[in-house]
């Protein structure tokens, strides 16, 4: 049970708990104010009833052609209110604001070790379209997985044809 | 052929460049420097390459040449980008946006159809924030290339303006003007895309032309507005509601609900909206429609003008969700409490109409009991249960848990639910008044709960915090509130204990640090505090709205320059987003998002204005004056700050709290938690503080000012500017500190606070004072010193008085909590002597003008000029060494407190008995548990135990370099 609503600058002072999780990264102003100029519409967050951010989601949409697509940038829910379903109706309202911009795909990347992640993905109807080696740095740097999910546009689901090879991240566009 | 040179030019140009850029980057400007030399030599008026040079001496620290050479360049009006670019970084390194407009104005008027250099223009003006000009930029930019973009850059420029005129001007003129601009495009057919859309409904929005505004949403710009979802709907909605027709709004709630049974903003409207209904339809009601409502279809369509439609409608919906099985939604049992809880706000019997409270909530719990988010979905309806039913409440919810209360439970849903119930029983105040024993009691019984749950909650997923560290957290939350209810400092040592243990097994659970955080800082264990600290790895957007929690206390434990380097990294956070929030204003206008404009706007005032920014640049500054030992780094020192101490300088009235005082966790029941008219008093209280401080630094910086020779054109008020400030100090009340609650979030006092009310200010002020006379008697040397004289003997009572509190303090600290204020009054005595230290620089250099060259024996060597005053000399020589004596008494008695910390003494045996073993254990392992809890209670005391070391080091350490300060006025 949410309540859904564009995320405004005023909710930076109030996300605590969602981000002081540590799997949470709190990037620097810039990052989020970017986001909040460029797609507003795809910067979400989710509210309890009591008026508590749950989780929000921050994408955007790019690409030209067939490649014009939806991007999950980041996904996070507060510890607190994990299991509730908050994430599946963040990415559905993600999955379609792009089917009403006219996307052909929505992608994702999540860490290849990220299991809970993978599997939540996939049970949202995404698949693992190529993994991106190293694309983490960090000690060791970590591959990523590049998920996707076809929307309507993209009728013959040309898009999520998985690649055989992996990528490295500066050939990824 | 000659673009054909220019391209090759550039192509030469860039070569040329690049190493510098590479230097420059890379952080070395001297190489970067050297480079452009080079360069120079070779093509002597290559712009550019003077503004890179310049640009290296402004991050080489030497801004005046920057500024020459940026003036000489500016001069010959370049209009290529690279230099121009390189000119905006160097202004924007400098803060100085107002030139990157005329640089760009300028080379506007020599390439006035440049659609690049009027972009940039565009956008600079963005910056400073002028509207006007703006406006004709864009308007400039049209007029060479059609582009809607920029003919809507225009438009928003005029609604900005708005912010600048009075509110009649902007309705009658300005706004108008905007509306008459978009409507033109309209005309023409020219509207595209959907932010042209938005910005227009704003426009007509802002002229309350809500009626017009709606009508563009049912039209066919409406079908612009695509990426939005729910946004047509909601702004219809609330547009709706404005116009009062709030009949059309409620009914698109209905069938919104209808579409998403789940979605709780739609219920929060649904009611809303049906609440203006109430009177307003009753009397249009018809019988016919009443008689509609039997059938249960037409619920859909029938707005719902009363408590009793409503709960008709809730109940359509309950049975909806009830058919989804296990698939069920919260919302539609929520809904009913939600119903309830406004009919008792407006003393309307619910009972009447929805049954039994208690039966609301068990109809909740029953299936939703076993979910983490249970307790946070109820917690605002449990007040609604009468306090002496809450028992009752609890036995009833206790039905849908199939175990016996001390049968422990057997998978995790049992836990959940158990759990769920612990939170609520908490919530309704059932723990609040236990006897001491059986809350002791019940700590054991949580965390034998805790322990247990260890062994059936085996994680799936390492990313969640185990179901059973709420037991820890409950648990926790009763020591701290017994500790402070019964002034019992060992319960927070257990505390802290559990916590760290519990934390060993939960690395990423940040309530437990949060708490460990609090409790440290209550004891003044700063350095654990930090520890702690560095746990939660709080940056950016967290320094502002999360620096209270530590930021504050660092300092009270006398750990000075970790303190400053705390405020420092704020500091660094707070002045980067001003820069910054500015070109987030040029994002939006780029891509349209007009909306967002004031938005952040108000953002980047909300940032600017926060007091954590003005108390962390008050602090720092008064920390680097802690930190010279001789008059010479002092006046370094001071010249650094640039303080102007005439000028305040400070908004106080716009400073705003940023405090994110809801991020400890509480189950406490509502009546406890910090009401906004707490935070409010604490806001205030702070405020005051900081004016307190920044009055301090300014007392000081003036009395520095009296060493400089009056100025020809000095204006008469320059004179008593020091005497004003002392009495604007002398005179400062500040508003008592708002009586400590066993709220988790409440602010707890920091050194700062002390100082108001104490022997600290007073001492201050009489060496100021002194300062200020010895001035005078320099003016005037056939004046009368006895003023002075009086003066010193002052100083040395008062500062006596500081010391002899700080020794004692420091003496008799036979518990934690006295030994954060031991440490408080320990570093507040160094503080005011080191203030007093720095005056006795300016004492002497105001008796004795130093002669030509700096020297330590200025005592003989006196211009001829100078009257000799050799008993003013003679008693600032005593006071000197009389300072040197309490300091030196203040180090003697902290190294005998360090000694005493340092011992296992009395305070640390009886606090390393884990007080909650006393009791015999019969299950297996309790023993074990509790040898366990033995050794971290052991490691808690030993962690206090090094903070407080840490802390008497670093004082000791400034106290001595202090001393070593005072020696030199005594020779």
């Amino acid at each position: 049970m949410t309540a859904l609503r564009p995320f405004t600058c005023n909710d930076l002072f109030k996300f605590n708990n969602v981000n002081l999780d540590p799997l949470t990264e709190t990037y620097g102003l810039s990052f989020y104010l970017q986001y909040l100029a460029h797609w507003p519409e795809y910067f979400q967050v989710a509210e309890s009833p009591s008026g508590e951010i749950m989780g929000y989601i921050m994408g955007k949409a790019e690409g030209s052609g067939e490649k014009w697509h939806g991007h999950v940038t980041a996904l996070t829910v507060s510890p607190d209110y994990r299991r509730l379903g908050v994430a599946n109706t963040l990415m559905a309202y993600l999955e379609e604001v792009s089917e009403k911009k006219n996307a052909y795909f929505v992608d994702l990347f999540v860490r290849v070790s990220n299991k809970v992640a993978i599997k939540m993905y996939t049970e949202l109807g995404y698949i693992v379209y190529r993994t991106v080696l190293e694309y983490y740095s960090g000690d060791p740097d970590e591959d990523a997985y590049d998920m996707r999910k076809a929307l309507s546009r993209d009728v013959n689901k040309i898009s999520v044809v998985p690649l055989r090879h992996p990528v490295r991240p500066e050939d990824v566009d | 052929m000659a673009a054909n040179k220019t391209h090759v030019d550039s192509v030469v140009a860039e070569r040329r460049l690049r190493p510098i850029y590479d230097w420059l980057d890379n952080g070395n400007y001297k190489k970067a420097i050297q480079e452009a030399d080079k360069v120079l030599k070779k093509q002597p008026d290559f712009l550019c390459a003077k503004v890179l040079r310049a640009l290296a001496f402004l991050r080489n620290g030497k801004e005046d040449t920057c500024d020459s050479i940026l003036e000489s360049v500016r001069s010959e009006v370049p209009v290529d980008e690279p230099t121009l670019q390189a000119m905006t970084i160097a202004y924007r390194e400098m803060h100085r946006f107002q030139n990157i407009c005329s640089i760009y104005a300028n080379a506007v008027q020599k390439e006035p159809n440049s659609e690049d250099l009027l972009t940039h223009l565009f956008m600079a003006y963005v910056r400073v924030g002028d509207f006007k000009k703006q406006q004709q930029t864009a308007m400039a930019l049209y007029k060479i290339r059609n582009k809607n973009p920029y003919y809507f850059w225009g438009v928003m420029s005029v609604v900005m303006q708005t912010r600048e005129v009075p509110e009649n001007m902007a309705r009658s003129v300005v706004l108008p003007l905007a509306e008459r601009m978009v409507v033109k495009m309209i005309e023409q057919g020219k509207v595209e895309a959907e932010q042209e859309v938005q910005l227009y409904l704003m426009i007509l929005e802002m002229q309350d032309k809500i009626k017009e505004a709606l009508d563009v949403l049912n039209g066919p710009l409406g079908e612009k507005i695509v990426s939005n979802l729910g946004l047509v709907h909601t702004k219809k909605a609330a547009l709706l509601a404005r116009l009062d027709r709030w009949k059309e709004a409620h009914m698109m709630y209905k069938k919104l609900l209808r579409e998403d049974l789940d979605r709780w903003n739609y219920y929060q409207e649904y009611f809303k909206t049906s609440m203006k209904l109430w009177n307003k339809v009753e009397s249009e009601r018809t019988s016919e429609a009443e008689h509609s409502r039997e059938q249960t279809d037409k619920l859909w369509h029938i707005p719902d003008v009363c408590p009793k439609e409503i709960a008709e409608f809730l109940q359509l919906l309950a049975d909806i969700n009830l058919e989804q099985g296990s698939k069920m939604f919260r919302a539609p049992f929520l809904a009913k409490l939600e119903l309830f809880r406004f009919m008792t706000e407006k003393e309307l019997n619910p009972e009447e109409l929805l049954g039994d409270v208690m039966e609301l909530i068990n109809d909740y719990f029953v299936p939703f009991g076993s979910k983490p988010c249970c307790f946070s979905d109820l917690q605002i309806y449990l007040p609604l249960v009468p306090s002496l039913r809450a028992s009752e409440l609890m036995n009833k919810l206790s039905l849908s848990y199939d175990l016996t209360e001390n049968q422990l439970p057997e998978n995790k849903y049992q836990m959940q639910r158990h759990i769920n119930l612990t939170k609520i029983r908490r919530s309704l105040g059932l723990q609040e008044n236990l006897s001491s024993e059986d809350k002791i009691s019940l700590v054991k019984e949580l965390l034998r709960r805790y322990d247990h749950g260890a062994s059936i909650d085996q994680v799936a997923n390492p990313t969640d915090f185990p179901i059973h560290d709420a037991y820890v957290l409950i648990a926790s939350h009763i020591l701290h509130e017994m500790s402070i209810n019964e002034q019992k400092e060992d319960k927070l040592v257990e505390a802290a204990a559990i916590l760290e243990h519990a934390l060993n097994h939960s690395p990423s659970n940040f309530h437990f640090k949060l708490l460990l955080l609090k409790i440290y800082s209550m004891i003044g264990a700063g350095n654990a505090a930090q520890s702690t600290y560095e746990l939660l790895d709080i940056k950016h957007m967290q320094l502002d709205s999360l620096g209270w929690l530590h930021c504050a206390h660092l300092s009270s434990t006398g750990l000075v320059s970790l303190a400053s380097a705390h405020c420092e990294a704020a500091l660094k956070f707070f002045s980067a987003n001003y820069s910054d929030s500015l070109d987030h204003l040029t994002y939006s206008y780029k891509y349209g998002s007009f909306l967002k404009i004031s938005e952040f706007v108000e953002f980047r005032d909300r940032l600017h204005n926060s007091h954590h920014y003005t108390r962390c640049s008050v602090e720092r500054m008064l920390s680097e004056l802690l930190m010279p030992s001789t008059h010479e780094q002092a006046l370094e020192a001071i010249g650094r700050m640039d303080i102007t101490p005439s000028d305040d300088n400070i908004a106080w009235e716009k400073l705003r709290d940023n405090r994110d005082l809801d991020v400890i966790i509480s189950f406490d029941p509502k009546k406890k938690h910090l009401t906004p008219e707490q935070m409010e008093q604490t806001f205030l209280r702070e405020v005051e503080v900081i004016k307190l401080r920044r009055l301090q630094l300014r007392c000081l910086a003036a009395a520095f000012d009296l060493l400089k020779p009056a100025s020809g054109d000095a204006n008469g008020s320059c004179d008593d500017l020091l005497p004003r400030l002392i009495s604007e100090l002398s005179v400062m009340n500040l508003p008592a500190f708002p009586a400590p609650t066993t709220e988790l979030n409440y602010p707890i006092k920091s050194r700062t606070d002390f100082i108001h009310g104490s022997r600290h200010l007073p001492a201050f002020v009489r060496a100021l004072q002194l300062a200020y006379q010895l001035s005078e008697l320099r003016r005037d040397p056939q004046g009368n010193d006895a003023a002075a004289l009086n003066s010193m003997t002052k100083v040395t009572e008062e500062i006596s008085q500081v010391c002899n509190e700080a020794e004692e303090s420091l003496d008799n600290d036979h518990s934690l909590l006295m030994r954060r204020s031991a440490l408080e009054t320990a570093t507040n005595s160094f503080e005011t002597l080191s203030f007093l230290a720095l005056l006795c620089g300016v004492y002497k250099n105001l008796v004795q003008p130093a002669a030509a060259g700096p020297s330590k024996k200025g005592k003989k060597k006196k211009e001829a000029t100078d009257q000799p005053q050799p008993k003013l000399i003679e008693s600032l020589t005593k006071l000197a060494k009389h300072l040197n004596d309490c300091c030196s008494r203040l180090l003697e008695s902290v190294g005998r407190w360090e000694a005493r910390v340092a011992l296992v003494d009395k305070l640390n045996e009886h606090l390393c008995k884990w007080s909650l073993d006393e009791a015999e254990e019969s299950d297996r392992g309790g023993d074990e548990q509790n040898k366990r809890r033995d050794q971290m209670v052991v490691a808690v005391v030993a962690k206090l135990r090094h903070s407080y070391m840490t802390s008497a080091k670093e004082l000791q350490n400034l106290l001595s370099h202090r001393c070593k300060h005072f020696e030199a006025y005594i020779s």
